[in-house]
């Protein structure tokens, strides 16, 4: 008789004392959401959190968006065919492809950690705010220029320049705009061009009045900021903002200097040189891998990004030995390359022994002076542009003699010799409504700045998501 | 089944003096030392030498003797002047007794939906407890894997109950619920269920309607498997040693035959002329151009190949694939007293795969002891202990997506026929391949050395379980179980710093180790009592499980050799670690009554408490009633043999499925990255408090009819609605993220189950039985969020749509090839052909084009013993489901543009286009292929109707002497040995139940011999 009340006390003995915290678990490797980004050191790591989002994944910065727009044109070759960065070049992307999809999926994941760290600014949820002011305007400041680069970039790979279009204000024909922290299940339509390079801009703008001018090493500071709004305004057309905007830079941007001839060839295998008004810090730990530029500029690699020796830019490069820019000529002719062998671009050569671990110069000081120039031409000025494109030579070119005046072509031709292999040559080409040449296309080979495949599909899957979303011409 | 015992004499005649034999129904044997006792007295008397008995003094009132034997079934028989008896094993009362949720019950009373599997059956599969089932059970299907030893599998109750769920049942082993996922860091398919050795398992009971397992909750909607480990039996000490060994080999050697030589060269020039073509190209090196696109196909071919003008002609398949090898050993022993008994066993596993380098190997120990206290405590513990080890490649973890570069099929594919397999200083070639590949000899079982990359695993489990067993006054008794799982796993990784992958690192070393703890205790209050013709069962009990997974991640890179894989000789690169903690909380309770054993009626009911869900949604219940009507125990059907036994069992419950992951509902940051030097954090998982368990209804109705006591016939049907699937929606990746979890939509699942044995010759020399089973099954999606399809996989190649099928495939459709200009061609709109075909893939409109779930799926097994020998065979089925060839796409289809990476297969020689009026069924290669025509579509879509053997095993018992040796029986056994026929050719139609043909190692075939010995 004492057994079964024993047993049955035990059995409701246990049930009774199941507390309910039984059942509480928490992650160990994540926060809850709403606590998150609570203090200022928590924001700089979200800050941190939108640069490692862009290093490390395909169409990211450090890789085949390091080189997207040199892939695109003649100057470089496939050497050996991987299928990784080679659809790119053959200009065979479609809308069921990997890399549309990867780039629009990376960079709006950033857009929003950019918007959600921007609200826990917004919404006061920094409790240590207060007392340190600068330090969290600084990361504001960052926060806004990250959503201004991140929408610009996107806008290059899915909309057209706008420049080269009649209508900015067609409808569909911008980006959807993520500038807040968006429901997830949002289903929201492409903006305009116009909307969408308002956007970028003023994102700039905005960004311009909290960010701190101090040089920061793999950070946004104001002078990187300015020169990104001056390629924004650039491209849509904007170009005495653009000068204005770059000649800032020039002027104020007293700690940054351009390369001289003789630091040329080394600065490439380090970080944070002279001219970098921002470039993302790359490490051993977190990098692209094999899809990391490094790995396609080397016959040790996926050799898809050798220079084309028959092209204009490789002709030249061999030719002119006072350019110091041919000595960034990397000659893996060797045997032992195999299939591989050929020259291939030296601006990733890699740190601490790794290829997969390079800086990629999101902007540098070159571009500004070649923006500069570019817009100094377009408004008229053709002898203020070779200020800027001699001072550019002078220190690029053994016993360079000035001239006097430049034409967009000659700017555009310093572009592609200053800045191969840093995604500027097809972008600018197009951008002033010329063609390029691509022998490795698959169908037409003169590329047209009106050429519906100078821009990616929005990829399927979003149509598929959001029907809302309008698929580009001609895909 | 049936036991025959046949009786002589007269019945009705005074006794004094019974005579008779004893005979063994598994072997025709005399039985010796069998007791037989006068039922009710104490006079008795054991069989002789030959089995023969003499009881004098056998009272006239005696009515009934009882004849027992270890081992073997006690009978009761009617007393009579001659008795030949014929003792069944104890094992077979598996049919009679089942294993269930939390107990017992006989199969008569029991009104659920569940077959069990005996020991002889289970352990046919040593690495493979789960490849035992296939084809045994209705209404079970198991899925392949690859062909690796110890690799993982799938199985699937009653079709697939959810989309992105787990679809995978609960394992239950003596009482408590075990891990069977989560273990691994998916470099390669590796089972935790492997660590358990079938030769120690006494039965398997798999669960399938919700009577049978709403006891088991929330975890219980893809079924339950129920494994009993064996115990000892009162008596004299049993001592069993089993082996097996011999040999494995791809199942269908047709596959993965590429091209020789000739004609890969003749391919490739093909390809290079149609480039040249296409792209317009004619140059042939820079500034140097060719005349015509002949003349550059001529220039261009010879840079492809190792040896373009040779007249080598390797044939590489052989240097990657051999014959595997397999051996298991296992010694038991068991026995006891009348208080303690004990079942002890050790097992030796070894398999060495049929690709160079893959092998698996298990130690195996069990100690299983019951020991009664006194006369109202009972306890028993069970203690198991393995280690399990695995040496081989990366491959398909998930059995989907993805071809490695150095994954075994990858290598052979990339080889260059032209190229010999050794240099002329007798040195395997390195430069055999394209792209980085080197020579399968240096790449393929070098633990070490140059060229090397290997996955290791070593996992280590113990299992325990404490039970005690209290006898409480009016009928009442308490049970308590308490479990603890132990598992280890490490898994090791090393790319050499000169191997494919290592390269770029200057070598890796990764070492992932996971210890898995969980914590069971159950403790349940049962209440049994019979009164006239009711009886009554009930039960009432607690359960709370809590586990936790912890890992540990380092690794080093740039190695000073590629001969000492150890992290100590490279430079430290990245550590990790993290734990993952999850708990149930349960209460439970159980009703049975029966009335004259014809009447039957159950309930259960379980509320389960999860941490894996937000507090505010944790909490459900689940629930079941069913009944059973044994007809013929009815009047008007006494005593006709035609229904021997006659049931109709009816139920209808709920079922839950728990979300995979820890925190699926809780918004996170995850503090794992890092940006430059610093920390960094990002928004890793949207919020979504609301999510909750899936939820599934079942319905089963099932008939149990036996005819004469010779067949037995079940015939189920059965109907599961799950509603609020976890379903991780698909989203836009605007707001930061590709999807999320939400409870949406609706499946369900039907069919139609029967089971049919036969014993059809029982004579003493010759007996014949077969076991038949069959399922046709629909499992189909019912419901989405706003009846919206929603496309998933990779290509969005399949295709949830309300009223299609699981797994369906949604594919660009393939017309053919047109003769005239050689241009594959798909429809611009299959549902609407008028819009015509296009060469372009990506203007091709997408259709159903097949699914990857049977329609029927069966099998049968014929036994036969004649005198000493034993003969079995078992066929299996299936139609209806055709499969993804992701290996074709990358060799059979690739339409040139897999050239400089692939070799292309043997199917496509002479069977491609090249010139107008060509009727072909590939068309015209082209290097850089710009239509894509080798993309996936109805092309990669193939039937997997077939009619397979899937075991063949002639026995033989040696007749030796039963007063040395119990039982010697010699065996050759034979898995998977052919294809009786398969709607498609050079594949093997087993794939993983999503449908895709892995390219991984495909399934084995195996031959062994093997002995059973007992003393």
């Amino acid at each position: 008789m004492k057994k079964i009340y024993l047993t049955l006390g035990l059995v409701a003995g246990m049930a009774m004392t199941s507390c309910s915290d039984f059942l509480d678990k928490t992650p160990s490797t994540s926060l809850p959401v709403d606590g998150a980004v609570t203090t200022v050191f928590d924001l700089e790591n979200a800050v941190n959190g939108i640069g490692y989002l862009m290093s490390e994944d395909r169409m990211t910065y450090s890789a085949e968006y390091a080189i997207y727009a040199d892939l695109r044109g003649n100057d470089f070759a496939i050497k050996y065919n991987y299928g990784q960065s080679a659809p790119i070049a053959q200009y065979t992307l479609d809308k069921n492809h990997e890399l549309p999809k990867v780039a629009y999926e990376m960079y709006y994941k950033a857009l929003a950690n950019v918007n959600q760290a921007l609200a826990a600014i917004e919404n006061g949820n920094i409790t240590n705010a207060s007392s340190n002011e600068a330090t969290v305007n600084d990361l504001r400041g960052q926060l806004l220029a990250w959503r201004g680069l991140l929408h610009f970039d996107l806008a290059r790979m899915f909309c057209a320049i706008p420049t080269t279009v009649g209508d900015k204000n067609a409808a569909n024909s911008g980006l959807v705009l993520s500038n807040q922290v968006l429901p997830i299940d949002c289903k929201i339509s492409r903006s305009t061009l116009d909307e969408t390079y308002k956007q970028i801009t003023d994102d700039l703008t905005a960004a311009l009045d909290y960010i701190s001018k101090k040089k920061n090493n793999g950070y946004l500071n104001y002078w990187s900021a300015l020169a990104l709004r001056a390629r924004a305004y650039l491209y849509w057309g904007k170009d005495a903002q653009a000068l204005q905007d770059a000649n800032d830079v020039i002027t104020g941007a007293t700690a940054y200097s351009l390369y001289n001839k003789d630091k040329y060839a080394e600065v490439w295998g380090q970080a944070y040189t002279s001219e970098s008004l921002f470039e993302l810090s790359v490490t051993p730990n977190y990098n692209a891998q094999r899809n990391s530029c490094g790995y396609y500029c080397d016959a040790n690699g996926y050799p898809e990004c050798g220079f084309n020796e028959t092209g204009e830019l490789f002709t030249y490069l061999m030719a002119h030995p006072e350019d110091v820019r041919g000595q960034l000529i990397k000659d893996q002719n060797d045997a032992s390359y195999g299939r591989a062998a050929g020259y291939y671009p030296a601006k990733y050569p890699g740190r601490e022994g790794s290829l997969y671990v390079n800086n990629p110069k999101i902007i540098r000081l070159s571009e500004v002076y070649l923006m500069a120039a570019e817009a100094a031409v377009k408004t008229g000025d053709a002898a203020k542009a070779a200020g800027y494109i001699n001072t550019l030579r002078q220190n690029r070119i053994d016993g360079y003699t000035d001239v006097a005046t430049v034409t967009i072509d000659d700017v555009l031709w310093e572009y592609r010799v200053e800045l191969f292999a840093e995604n500027q040559y097809t972008f600018c080409y197009w951008r002033n409504k010329k063609s390029v040449h691509a022998d490795q296309a698959s169908g037409e080979k003169d590329i047209n700045y009106d050429d519906y495949r100078t821009i990616l599909p929005i990829p399927q899957r979003e149509i598929d998501y959001n029907s809302a979303i309008v698929q580009n011409p001609g895909y | 089944m049936t036991c025959l015992f046949i009786g002589f004499g007269l019945a009705n005649a005074q006794i004094s003096k019974v005579t008779g034999t004893v005979i063994s129904e598994e072997d025709g044997l005399p039985v010796v030392g069998a007791s037989i006792l006068v039922k009710g007295t104490t006079i008795g008397t054991v069989t002789d030498m030959d089995g023969k008995f003499t009881l004098t003094n056998v009272p006239s009132s005696a009515q009934t003797l009882m004849i027992s034997f270890i081992g073997m079934r006690t009978q009761e028989v009617k007393a009579q002047q001659v008795l030949n008896v014929v003792l069944k094993p104890e094992s077979e009362m598996i049919d009679e007794v089942m294993v269930v949720a939390y107990g017992t019950a006989k199969k008569s009373s029991f009104t659920g939906s569940a077959t069990a599997m005996k020991a002889g059956e289970i352990n046919a599969q040593k690495t493979s407890l789960v490849k035992s089932l296939d084809g045994k059970m209705a209404g079970v299907r198991v899925g392949g894997s690859t062909g690796d030893p110890g690799a993982d599998q799938n199985i699937l109750i009653r079709g697939i109950g959810s989309i992105n769920g787990s679809t995978q049942p609960l394992y239950v082993v003596d009482g408590v619920p075990i891990v069977n996922n989560d273990m691994s860091s998916g470099l390669k398919s590796t089972s935790i269920l492997a660590s358990i050795n079938p030769d120690d398992i006494e039965s398997l009971t798999v669960l399938k309607d919700a009577a049978a397992s709403s006891l088991y909750g929330s975890r219980a909607a893809n079924g339950v498997i129920i494994i009993t480990t064996k115990t000892g039996k009162e008596g004299k000490t049993r001592v069993s040693y089993d082996m097996e060994t011999g040999w494995t080999n791809i199942a269908v050697g047709s596959q993965w035959n590429m091209m020789n030589a000739s004609q890969m060269k003749e391919y490739y020039w093909n390809a290079l002329k149609n480039y040249s073509e296409v792209y317009g190209d004619l140059e042939v090196a820079n500034g140097v151009f060719a005349a015509n696109s002949a003349e550059f196909a001529d220039k261009v071919t010879p840079d492809f190949f190792y040896d373009y003008n040779g007249t080598t002609d390797t044939n590489w398949k052989k240097e990657v694939y051999r014959n595997g090898f397999t051996t298991n050993h296992q010694v038991s022993i068991n026995g006891g007293s009348d208080k303690t008994r004990f079942f002890t066993s050790f097992g030796y596993n070894k398999v060495k795969g049929i690709v160079k380098g893959s092998e698996f190997e298990r130690y195996s120990g069990r100690l299983n002891l019951d020991h009664e206290v006194n006369k109202w405590l009972k306890v028993g513990v069970k203690q198991m202990i393995s280690f399990t080890g695995t040496q081989g490649f990366r491959d398909q973890n998930d059995q989907a997506q993805g071809f490695g570069t150095t994954a075994p099929l990858s290598i052979m594919a990339s080889m260059d026929p032209t190229a010999p397999v050794t240099l002329e200083d007798g040195s395997y070639n390195p430069y055999a391949g394209m792209g980085k590949i080197s020579n399968p000899n240096l790449m393929l079982g070098q633990a070490t050395g140059q060229y090397a990359e290997t996955v290791n695993s070593d996992l280590m489990r113990s299992l325990t379980n404490f039970e005690a067993t209290v006898t409480l006054p009016w009928n009442f008794s308490a049970r308590t179980i308490l479990g603890y799982d132990y598992m280890n796993s490490k898994e090791k990784e090393f790319w050499a710093p000169q191997s494919v992958n290592g390269e770029s690192l200057g070598g890796l070393g990764a070492h992932y180790n996971y210890t898995n703890k969980v914590l069971t205790s159950s403790t349940t209050l049962n209440y049994n009592n019979s009164f006239g013709d009711h009886s009554l069962n009930a039960l009432l009990g607690y359960e709370v499980e809590d586990r936790s997974r912890s890992y540990m991640y380092a690794s080093a890179k740039s190695y000073g050799t590629d001969k000492l894989p150890e992290l100590a000789n490279g430079q430290s690169y990245s550590t990790s670690s993290s734990v993952y903690e999850a708990a149930i909380m349960s209460y439970l309770a159980n009703l049975n009554y029966d009335f004259a054993d014809k009447y039957y009626v159950s309930a259960s009911f379980r509320r389960d408490g999860s941490s894996r869900l937000a507090a505010d949604n944790r909490w459900a219940s689940f629930w079941s009633v069913s009944g059973a009507w044994r007809i013929s125990g009815e009047e008007f059907l006494k005593d006709n043999a035609l229904f021997n036994n006659l049931k109709l069992r009816v139920s209808y419950g709920t079922n839950g499925n728990l979300p995979t992951d820890y925190f699926g509902y809780m918004g996170q940051y995850s503090t794992t990255g890092g940006y430059g030097t610093n920390p960094a954090m990002y928004w890793s998982v949207p919020t979504n408090n609301e999510l909750s368990w899936e939820k599934s209804k079942n319905l089963n109705i099932g008939i149990d009819w036996n005819l004469f006591g010779r067949i037995n016939l079940t015939a189920e049907y059965y109907n599961k609605k799950t509603t609020d699937l976890l379903f991780k929606t698909p989203t836009s990746y605007v707001a930061g993220f590709s999807s999320r979890w939400q409870n949406l939509g609706e499946m369900k699942n039907s069919g139609i189950e029967f089971t049919i044995s036969t014993q059809n010759i029982m004579n003493r020399d010759f007996t014949w039985s077969t076991d038949f089973n069959f399922t046709n099954q629909k499992i189909e999606v019912s419901k989405l969020p706003n009846g919206d399809d929603v496309q998933y996989g990779d290509g969005n190649m399949y295709l949830l749509r309300e009223g299609e099928s699981m797994h369906t495939f949604y594919l660009p459709e393939w017309v053919g090839v047109n003769p005239e200009t050689g241009l594959g061609e798909f429809w611009v709109d299959p549902t609407d052909h008028s819009k015509g075909v296009t060469n372009y893939y990506s203007k091709a409109g997408k259709g159903i084009v097949g699914k990857a779930v049977p329609d029927w799926m069966g099998g049968m097994t014929n036994r036969f013993t004649y005198k000493n020998f034993d003969l079995s065979f078992m066929v299996s089925f299936q139609t209806g489901a055709s499969l993804f060839d992701y290996p074709g796409y990358f060799l059979t289809f690739s339409d040139g543009f897999r050239m400089g990476s692939f070799n292309v297969s043997q199917e496509v020689a002479g069977n491609y286009w090249k010139q107008p009026g060509d009727v072909v069924d590939f068309p015209k290669p082209i290097y850089g292929n710009p239509y894509r025509s080798d993309r996936f579509s109805s092309r990669t879509i193939r039937s997997t109707d077939n009619i397979r053997m899937r075991d063949i095993t002639l026995g033989y018992k040696v007749p030796v002497s039963k007063k040395l040796v119990n039982n010697l029986r010699v065996f050759f056994k034979a898995t998977n040995p052919f294809l009786i026929y398969c709607a498609t050719d050079n594949i093997d139609p087993d794939v993983d139940i999503n449908g895709y043909r892995q390219t991984d190692t495909p399934p084995t075939k195996s031959f062994v011999f093997g002995l059973n010995f007992e003393l």
